[in-house]
């Protein structure tokens, strides 16, 4: 049970001034085109994140009290204040990490951002991959990122692979940790069937049943120790979600 | 590649040439010195035979006066190589030194013995010519083997100089191999044998080079605008990709702003792409050779419904269009892509309220027609760049119209297909925008050909 205490101890140790360990990250963008503000926003979501976008920095100050993000997405061509004026106000008024993005692949803007103190920058075009990827590891560096997720009686730790549900280990597959590990990011929110496709198995395969199969196989699985947490919203998908009632 | 091989035969110039010449030499001095001992031993004979005789004669004179002592008498008559031996009649021998016991260990060779009275008798020994002859052969030999020696190591440091341009050349072939491009041997005489082998050389070097250079460079080209290319289409197709994915993500909740937002970003990078590899394509045909379909164009006319179709995309685009009505030999579906190009390019870069002034006049020799936008306008150094495949000038005069920067390049190769030409020129004093001109022949009547004219590639 050595495994089962130490993930335990994550679970309850982590960084208490950012409240509860399995809240999500935060991740506020800040990018002028819209396109790529929406895409940037739905990967980061998909990558299960709390997100919240602006087109410039006008509000800054204000969603760095209410928002609280632990990240901060800076485009550096912006309306207003540009991305190294807003870098200097996250640096001085919250903890946030701070990624940028740079339009033009110039060193000297590189050099000036990260002298700024920003944690990494990402050149324009970039894949959004390559940028969810950078900005998940500016929160593990920065300790924002929770390896252990709860909802309800239920304890997902993705790097340790341990399922938890109440005290009961639950024994799954690589998978199904994948699947469980895809919808806990996601919880609360849901997911269609070709979301948890794309999340999962991603889009060289193309075959729902692959969905239904896993989901009822670990529905299975976690429904022998407790209520169902993983509902089923008719037309839409499915949502990982502990039941208030 | 394909090699035909010639298989010279090369043997070693100087071996060959220093052995015939030792032949020669040696075959010459053998002759002569074969010759001279001949001229010798005849000369010498004769000279003995000369002396002999004078000695004969001397003697029939004085034997008869007095008869002295043999020993004196030999002393008296010895000289100029005869030795005359007495013999008494008691058969002793006396020479100038006294008595001898023979003739032969006198040496010599015995001419005559001539009895001369009272018993006694003379008899005449001359040198032996055999000394005198081995001295000749000697120095003969000497002097032959001495003048072979020289002649040999003249000829071997003669030959070596003589052979120094082809090592030279040789040399200049292995660093050219080597990738030392652009040496020549550049000859200080050119009438002489190895002065044409060096031109001839040169010329080769030059034909090879410049064929070799003009490859690379074209090779550099098209690797250059495949590359660009390559780059310019990953940029709408990662736009499409990214938009699809969005879309996915988005997922059953989405707010429809953003989903429709998304699916018009595709379709617009979609026909991005599109265009792109029309363009691309359009290039293509135009570095092939344009088939063009010549007919007589009324060029007024043809910029007027260019206009017209402008109009439809920009309603709030200004365009005015003067000037005459030449006609031009040409293919109306390509020059009307040219004005379409050079208007399209003029209403993206053309300032807000934007005004677009096209111009056409007829000359003696061209005719010209000149479009002039009120945008930024392109700095003189950019003049030329700016037809260059897929180049965007920076900062203002593109952001936000992205244009591949495809459609001058065509507009160019299309207006050199027709013979004439396509420049960005500076604005006429007064304007500060982009002025571009295309200029055609001008055409009469009766040159208006009734078959397409063949394509001529920019």
């Amino acid at each position: 049970m050595t495994r089962v205490a130490a993930v335990f101890q994550r679970l309850f140790s982590l960084s208490p001034e950012n409240g509860p360990v399995s809240e999500p990250a935060r991740v506020l963008v800040i990018e002028d085109a819209e396109t790529i503000r929406i895409a940037v926003l739905a990967a980061l979501a998909d990558a299960g994140y709390a997100v919240a976008g602006h087109p410039d920095g006008a509000t800054l100050e204000e969603e760095l009290q209410q928002f609280r993000p632990d990240l901060v997405v800076l485009d550096v061509m912006l309306p207003g204040r540009d991305g190294f004026a807003l870098l200097e106000v996250v640096r001085r008024r919250s903890e946030a990490g701070v990624v940028l993005l740079t339009a033009r692949d110039a060193v000297s803007d590189r050099l000036r951002g990260l002298h700024g103190g920003a944690d990494d920058y990402v050149v324009k075009p970039f894949e959004l991959e390559e940028l969810v990827a950078r900005i998940g590891a500016v929160l593990r560096r920065l300790r924002r990122v929770p390896s252990v997720v709860q909802v309800g009686d239920l304890v997902i730790d993705a790097d340790s692979g341990v399922v938890l549900r109440g005290s009961e280990q639950i024994e799954v597959t690589a998978t199904e940790l994948r699947l469980l590990g895809y919808l806990a990011a996601q919880r609360g929110r849901v997911v269609s069937k070709t979301q948890i496709l794309t999340g999962v198995w991603g889009y060289d395969d193309y075959d729902p049943n692959l969905v239904e199969v896993h989901v009822s196989a670990l529905r299975r699985k976690l429904e022998a120790y407790g209520p169902r947490l993983l509902q089923t919203v008719r037309g839409l998908g499915y949502v990982l979600r502990a039941d208030e009632s | 590649m394909n090699t035909r091989n010639v298989g010279l035969r090369t043997f070693s110039l100087r071996r060959r040439v220093t052995l015939m010449v030792i032949l020669v030499v040696g075959v010459a001095l053998l002759a002569m010195a074969f010759a001279v001992q001949t001229a010798f031993q005849l000369q010498s004979a004769r000279e003995l035979d000369r002396k002999v005789e004078a000695k004969l004669a001397q003697l029939d004179r004085v034997v008869k006066v007095r008869i002295l002592h043999p020993t004196d008498f030999s002393a008296k008559y010895s000289s100029n190589g005869v030795t005359v031996v007495v013999r008494r009649p008691d058969r002793k021998l006396f020479n100038y030194n006294g008595e001898v016991d023979s003739i032969a260990e006198l040496g010599g060779r015995v001419q005559l013995e001539k009895p001369v009275g009272f018993g006694y008798s003379v008899i005449l020994l001359t040198d032996s010519p055999e000394p005198a002859q081995n001295r000749l052969r000697n120095v003969l030999l000497l002097v032959g083997l001495g003048t072979l020696g020289l002649t040999v190591i003249v000829l071997v440091v003669s030959i070596r100089l003589a052979l120094r341009p082809l090592e030279v050349m040789a040399g200049l072939s292995r660093s050219i191999a080597l990738g030392d491009r652009g040496r020549r041997l550049a000859p200080i005489r050119t009438n002489t044998e190895l002065g044409r082998t060096a031109v001839a050389f040169d010329q080769m070097l030059d034909a090879l080079e410049g064929a070799e250079a003009h490859a690379r460079a074209s090779e550099q080209q098209t690797r250059r605008f495949v590359a660009d290319a390559a780059h310019e289409l990953r940029t709408p197709l990662a736009g499409v990709q990214a938009a699809a994915e969005t879309l996915v993500r988005l997922g059953p909740g989405a707010q429809q702003d953003d989903v429709e937002r998304m699916q018009v970003m595709m379709v617009r990078e979609a026909r991005r792409a599109t265009r792109l590899v029309e363009d691309l394509l359009a290039l293509a045909q135009i570095d092939a050779g344009l088939e063009l379909r010549f007919e007589a164009v009324h060029l007024l006319g043809l910029v007027e419904s260019e206009v017209e179709r402008l109009s439809l995309l920009a309603p709030s685009l200004d365009v005015e269009v003067s000037g005459d009505d030449p006609v031009v030999a040409g293919d109306p579906l390509r020059l009307g892509q040219v004005v379409g190009n050079l208007l399209d390019n003029a209403r993206r870069h053309a300032s807000a309220e934007g005004v677009v002034h096209v111009r056409v006049t007829r000359y003696p020799q061209h005719v010209e027609l000149v479009v002039l936008d009120n945008g930024p306008g392109v700095p003189a150094a950019e003049r030329e760049r700016i037809f260059s495949r897929l180049v965007r000038l920076d900062t203002a005069r593109t952001t936000g119209k992205a244009g591949a920067g495809l459609g001058l390049s065509i507009a160019k190769g299309i207006a050199r297909a027709h013979g004439g030409d396509l420049a960005c020129v500076e604005p006429p004093a007064g304007h500060r925008g982009a002025a571009f001109r295309l200029v055609l022949p001008v055409t009469t009547a009766q040159d208006l050909p009734t078959a397409p004219i063949p394509a001529v590639t920019p």
